[in-house]
């Protein structure tokens, strides 16, 4: 069974079909990346797994679990991180805060013991230990206290790394986390991918306009166009489709 | 976030207030004290409204409503039934949250000027219900605070709560005093560990971003409304005081007109939203400016302390936006990178950390 299966999902918006009919699936441990032109639909179907879209058809299962039947507050719980390509951060809270923010489907406590502090000691320390921790795998630590305000572009994306990291998710899906990277950080951030996903026993959906870097991580490459998949395989098979060449350079075949 | 205040600043600072807030009721007479503790009361709502309108982003132009409504819940239990009377707080606080989450429900599905709407409709409704419900509330002539109890005035059955002081040499002024000043330290240290807990970064990260809190999975309605109710019941816990303690045996509706809504606002924003103290702070400048200096001011400009009090609001949002505290914070946040060497924390114009999500 496969862990995330997506099958004949349409989202539509008025007259623009975002998503239509798009079918595909990711074993667990998986590297699997997502690949097509701007506008191909790949966010959307990020915004359909993370509830925050609904679709018009098709279901979408993860670990065998209807994804489409649940409320979107539920989906981190079930395994799920995610980071945005536009960034979702919360400024008003520090980077730590920010990290911490993501292991909320992982930590207990409501207003009660909130008001009254001490019941959540304990909590609030092993929460605290548990997002240096993985700030400091990110090379974060030095930020933790800071506001995200005024941090740079790629910065800011490796902090919602580490925030979907602190969900402990078993499905990770990265929206373009090398944009605004230089080429060296390019390939360093490839590097961590790889070490990362081995590291929390992941498995990972990429969204990534590098080549290099989707051609060098990816076990499989799936590759939309205008909504729809039109090609799905190897790195080595991707390369030579003459379909994906095509939507590529903009000519329609 | 971790504050930068030094710590001989916090310790010292913070004795330095214990000190004068023990000494206030001992060092002006029972008219002025009475006026302490009103501003304690406000400063209490403000602070429940400070978490739902500050942290959680939701705004509010209705709490006066529900510092009304706590404040006839306690009156109303207190002369009709035999609950004792600091507990008739605690039950205005729970019909308060009630209230509260009922208000808060709209809030779902409306934010920012449509909930502002909502909730104004509330403050301008409330005084028309107080008249409505008069049997219960005494309408116009307000609700004296009346009870059965020994020694009234010549041999009568009943009087005015008096409050005296179970501890010999307090006056009755200053036994209500430290009963206020004890209900409000409890309320703020409450506040003051709920937002820097788990709740208080999910209710921040509802109000900056509520994409990103859904998907780190905050249950954001239900957060919502709950902090709604929270906040009512804590405005009930002020409009609970201030009918039992602040020394007038009647509680009038004139107290929860919708200009109370606006200076509670006013307080949240003047004092500085989402910080702690910043309600207590703009209760503080509030009450100097009504009773203080407002009964100073010539014969004219006797009725002018709500223009003056807007006046300054424009100021400070064109001055220190962030309010009194917020401006306090960011000047001590400058100076600490100075110290360091460090590039200022917050610097405008650089990414924004948010962008049209998602
Ligand atoms: N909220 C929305 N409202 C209307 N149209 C949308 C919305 N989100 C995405 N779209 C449209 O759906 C299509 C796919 O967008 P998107 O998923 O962002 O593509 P990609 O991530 O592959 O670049 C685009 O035509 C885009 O304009
Ligand atoms: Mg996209």
């Amino acid at each position: 069974m496969p862990l995330l299966d997506i099958q004949s999902v349409g989202v539509h918006f008025g007259g623009v079909s975002a998503l239509d009919g798009l079918s595909f699936s990711i074993d667990e441990g998986q590297l699997a990346a997502l690949i097509g032109p701007n506008g191909a639909g790949k966010t959307t179907l990020f915004n359909v797994v993370s509830r925050i879209y609904d679709a018009d058809e098709g279901s979408v299962t993860f670990d065998g679990e209807d994804l489409l039947a649940l409320p979107a507050y539920r989906i981190a719980e079930l395994g799920v991180g995610r980071t945005f390509q536009n960034l979702a951060l919360v400024p008003g809270l520090s980077v730590l805060e920010n990290v911490i923010v993501g292991a909320h489907s992982r930590s207990t406590g409501g207003f009660w013991t909130a008001a009254l502090r001490f019941p959540q000691l304990a909590e609030e320390r092993r929460l605290v230990a548990r997002a240096m921790e993985v700030l400091e795998r990110l090379g974060l630590a030095d930020l933790a206290q800071r506001p995200c305000a005024g941090l740079p572009f790629g910065t800011l994306k490796r902090i919602e790394f580490a925030r979907a990291l602190a969900g402990e998710p078993r499905l990770l899906m990265l929206d373009e986390p090398a944009s605004g990277l230089t080429h060296g950080e390019v390939d360093e951030l490839g590097d961590l991918i790889r070490q990362i996903r081995t590291e929390f026993d992941l498995t990972v959906l990429l969204v990534e306009h590098h080549m290099s870097m989707v051609m060098a991580l990816s076990e499989k490459i799936v590759v939309m166009d205008l909504g729809s998949k039109i090609a799905e395989g190897s790195p080595a098979e991707i390369r030579d489709n003459p379909a994906v060449i095509s939507a590529y350079l903009g000519a329609s075949t | 976030m971790r504050s930068t205040t030094p710590n001989w600043l916090r310790w010292g600072g913070g004795a330095l207030i214990a000190v004068v807030l023990i000494a206030l009721p001992f060092q002006f007479e029972a008219f002025r004290v009475n006026q302490f503790i009103t501003w304690m009361c406000i400063a209490v709502a403000a602070a429940g409204l400070n978490l739902l309108t500050g942290y959680n982003g939701q705004i509010s132009v209705g709490h006066g409503a529900l510092y009304g409504l706590g404040a006839y819940a306690a009156a109303i239990l207190v002369t009709r039934t035999t609950v004792p009377m600091l507990l008739t707080i605690v039950i205005a606080a729970v019909i308060c949250f009630v209230a509260g989450v009922a208000i808060g429900l709209p809030a779902l599905r409306i934010k920012g000027l449509y909930l502002a709407l909502v909730t104004l409709a509330v403050a301008v409704l409330f005084p028309a219900l107080v008249e409505q419900f008069s049997s219960l509330t005494g309408g116009g002539r307000g609700l004296a605070l009346v009870v059965p109890q020994e020694g009234c005035p010549r041999g009568r059955p009943e009087c005015p709560v008096r409050w005296e002081s179970p501890f010999g040499g307090l006056e009755n002024d200053q036994w209500r005093y430290f009963l206020a000043l004890a209900i409000t330290v409890v309320a703020f240290v409450l506040v003051a560990n709920l937002v820097k807990s788990r709740v208080g970064r999910s209710l921040v990260a509802i109000r900056d971003n509520d994409i990103a809190a859904e998907s780190s999975g905050i249950n954001v309605s239900r957060t919502k409304i709950i902090t709604f109710g929270v906040s009512a019941a804590i405005a009930g816990v002020g409009g609970g005081m201030l009918a039992l303690l602040n020394g007038n045996p009647r509680v009038n509706p004139t107290s929860f007109t919708l200009l109370v809504s606006i200076y509670l606002l006013v307080a949240v924003v003047v004092g500085g939203a989402s910080t702690v103290i910043g309600p207590a702070i703009g209760a503080l400048v509030y009450g100097v400016f009504t009773d203080v200096i407002g009964p100073e001011l010539p014969g004219r400009f006797e009725n002018a302390t709500p223009v003056i009090l807007g006046v300054l609001l424009i100021i400070q949002m064109l001055v220190a936006p962030n309010g009194i505290v917020g401006q306090f914070k960011e000047i001590q946040a400058k100076m600490a990178s100075r110290r360091s060497g460090g590039a200022p924390e917050v610097h405008n114009g650089a990414t924004p950390v948010e962008r049209d999500t998602p």
